[in-house]
């Protein structure tokens, strides 16, 4: 069979993956800060406790690694997944249970993806399925600091990510340097990122001169899903116009579903929209053979 | 326009000017068209310009002198073809046929105009320019570059004389960038020709297309003729050197050669007769590309003649075969493809069969593509991967 061309352009998915990782940083770093070194230097914890964002994160690398081997499949690949389902999650699940959850919701993950009966957003689904270990303890996604409300921060902090949110999803400045650095890789879906931002961003200035609060505004769990979450590695539309449509659409739906579930909205649209992805990419191609 | 793209390139493989003659071959094989009508019989004596066989389209002419030693089949890139074999007498003996007696002093601007329709498939009547287009696609090929390089004066010669012999306004020569030999030289005599103009292209991979050429240099394709520098070099060996097509220029190279350079060689000549005496290897382990890196085939080159539409040759390392992933569904293979086509539907053979005539086999889907999938093997016709 003839192997042409014999030059490739020399980015590949493995550039791809290594730009998420990149990305990835600057969240990990505020999140280690929000919620573990500025408790410990307010007196607010013990000093060890300023390892619990930490012991998230390495779990999270374990159990993907574990899983990828058992299922030997591609070992980035499910070490990502798992740490992005949980940079967002709580910091106060329960560090017992995550584990087990965690590495359930990859096998079940796995296992639905085997029986190919339908496509879906991995992260998305694991993520969902992460609230599990959060509800054992109680469903509450304020740090010390903020049961204690003693801080009045302002509209600046909160942008540096000082609110309410995942142990390392909160920070809008840091996910605005992430999104640089995906953006700077030609394979990274930013058509579909950008149309969820600009989708959920109009619904929320509009939200924000109707009930005249900006919570919505500067969630930046949102804002880590459509960056992070959305732009799936697999399942999204295959033509960069409809990934925008579908971003504007899923912006607008997540942000609808945020005045219910403030936290789980994002995971939710996106888990449920990508189940219609197939559909999408059938009606894609039933285009181009009719036209 | 803006979805062509300048292609990554190792810019340690580089081409000599050093033009390499293999001009004295002991055989050639000059492959028979379908449904030709063959004029020559075995032990038959030809010489240079002597018809061989003809089709609908065109005369194909013996390139040496010598004795027919009959047909043989022989592959021609990756198809085999009856070709008629001849025997070199090294004496170079011409005939020159009547409709080639021209001369540029005293033209007779009907005969040529019915010479170049006949001959080359260009039509200069009611035409407003000339583009003469010196632009190599493929990377690491520099053959069309180099036939302006050697035979620009007499290209530019030629040019004038045709605008003054069908009224035409402009001419462009159109070349890329990175020629700066080519610039050079032609900056030095362009004052001599008021009407011929220079244009330099950015290095985009597919520039030299007819269509995408017009486009960047926003001309109409009614009022266009585009002529490449390689079709040139053979209208002016007819009109100028009374010859007909008898050899051509070639660029081997790679990067598993240490001596890349520009042959030229006689049609129908075996390619590896002429390269056993100049290529100097760097590596056992190889791999033949006739026609580009993106959008060429594979070749046995203990096959591989010279013939019309062979215009590179390169030698690379043999690379360790890449597995292509899952489809990431990225969507850049349908936003790279310049003719507008979703690659990601040729495995459907009713999409390929629409498509197969609109797509360029420009490679430029597989070169995109961040899991390695070879889409040109749909186009081969295998539709089971």
């Amino acid at each position: 069979m003839n192997k042409l061309p014999y030059i490739h352009n020399s980015k590949d998915i493995n550039s791809l993956i290594k730009s998420y990782f990149l990305a990835i940083v600057p969240l990990i770093l505020f999140g280690i800060y929000k919620n573990g070194l500025a408790l410990y230097f307010n007196g607010m914890v013990k000093f060890k406790m300023v390892f619990v964002p930490i012991y998230f994160i390495l779990v999270s690398i374990i159990v993907g690694f574990i899983v990828a081997k058992i299922f030997k499949d591609n070992k980035e690949e499910y070490i990502f997944i798992s740490l992005i389902s949980t940079l967002s999650i709580s910091i106060n699940t329960n560090l017992m249970i995550f584990p087990i959850v965690l590495f359930t919701g990859l096998v079940v993950v796995k296992y639905l993806e085997k029986m190919k009966k339908f496509s879906f957003n991995k992260s998305a689904a694991l993520r969902i399925i992460l609230i599990l270990a959060l509800v054992i303890n109680s469903y509450s996604y304020l740090n010390i600091s903020e049961k204690l409300d003693k801080f009045n921060y302002n509209l600046f902090d909160r942008f540096l990510g000082l609110e309410i949110g995942g142990i390392a999803s909160t920070s809008i400045l840091a996910l605005i340097i992430s999104f640089i650095i995906l953006a700077l890789n030609k394979y990274y879906k930013k058509d579909m990122a950008i149309g969820a931002i600009i989708g959920y961003f109009m619904m929320a200035l509009i939200g924000l001169i109707v009930f005249k609060d900006y919570n919505l505004l500067l969630n930046g769990g949102a804002y880590f899903a459509f960056i992070f979450i959305l732009p799936d590695i697999y399942n999204t539309p295959n033509h960069k116009k409809v990934m925008f449509l579908y971003g504007i659409v899923l912006g607008v739906i997540v942000y609808l579903l945020s005045l219910i579930l403030k936290f789980e909205a994002p995971f939710i649209g996106i888990l449920l929209f990508s189940l219609l992805v197939p559909l999408i990419n059938k009606k894609i191609a039933n285009k181009y053979l009719e036209g | 326009m803006e979805k062509l793209i300048e292609l990554e390139r190792d810019k340690t493989i580089l081409v000599s000017s050093n033009i390499y003659n293999y001009d004295k071959p002991d055989k050639v094989y000059m492959p028979i068209d379908k449904e030709a009508t063959i004029l020559v019989g075995s032990n038959s004596e030809v010489k240079i310009g002597t018809p061989l066989y003809k089709t609908k389209k065109e005369v194909v002419t013996s390139p040496i002198s010598g004795k027919v030693e009959g047909i043989l089949k022989v592959r021609v890139i990756n198809e085999e073809r009856d070709s008629i074999v001849i025997l070199n007498d090294f004496q170079e003996k011409k005939i020159i046929v009547p409709q080639v007696k021209i001369n540029l002093k005293n033209i007779n601007k009907d005969k040529l105009l019915k010479l170049l329709k006949l001959q080359f498939n260009i039509d200069l009547e009611n035409k407003k320019e000339i583009v003469l287009n010196a632009i190599d696609d493929e990377v690491y090929v520099l053959t069309e570059n180099f036939y302006l390089f050697w035979y620009y004066e007499g290209f530019l010669e030629i040019l004038d004389k045709f605008a003054k012999i069908f009224e035409i306004q402009n001419i462009t020569v159109a070349i890329k960038a990175s020629s700066s030999e080519n610039i050079n030289k032609l900056l030095e005599c362009l004052g001599m020709y008021p009407n011929i103009k220079l244009k330099i292209l950015p290095n985009l991979y597919l520039i030299g297309k007819k269509k995408f050429l017009l486009d960047y240099l926003n001309l109409e394709e009614e009022n266009t003729v585009v002529i490449k520098t390689s079709m040139l070099y053979d209208i002016y060996n007819l009109i100028k050197r009374n010859r007909q097509k008898s050899d051509k220029l070639i660029t081997i190279s790679g990067d598993a050669i240490k001596n890349p350079t520009i042959i030229k060689v006689k049609m129908g000549v075996k390619l590896k007769d002429a390269l056993d005496n100049f290529l100097e290897y760097k590596s056992d382990d190889v791999i033949y590309i006739a026609n580009g890196l993106m959008g060429g085939e594979v070749v046995d080159i203990n096959n591989i003649i010279v013939t019309n539409n062979l215009d590179s040759l390169m030698v690379m390392r043999k690379k360790k075969e890449r597995l292509e992933g899952k489809c990431l569904n990225c969507g850049a293979c349908i936003d790279i493809c310049p003719v507008g086509i979703n690659p990601l539907l040729l495995s459907n053979k009713n999409y390929y069969l629409k498509v197969k005539d609109k797509c360029l086999r420009c490679g430029l889907c597989s070169y995109i593509c961040p899991v390695y999938i070879n889409f040109n093997k749909y186009l081969k016709g295998d539709r089971n991967e």
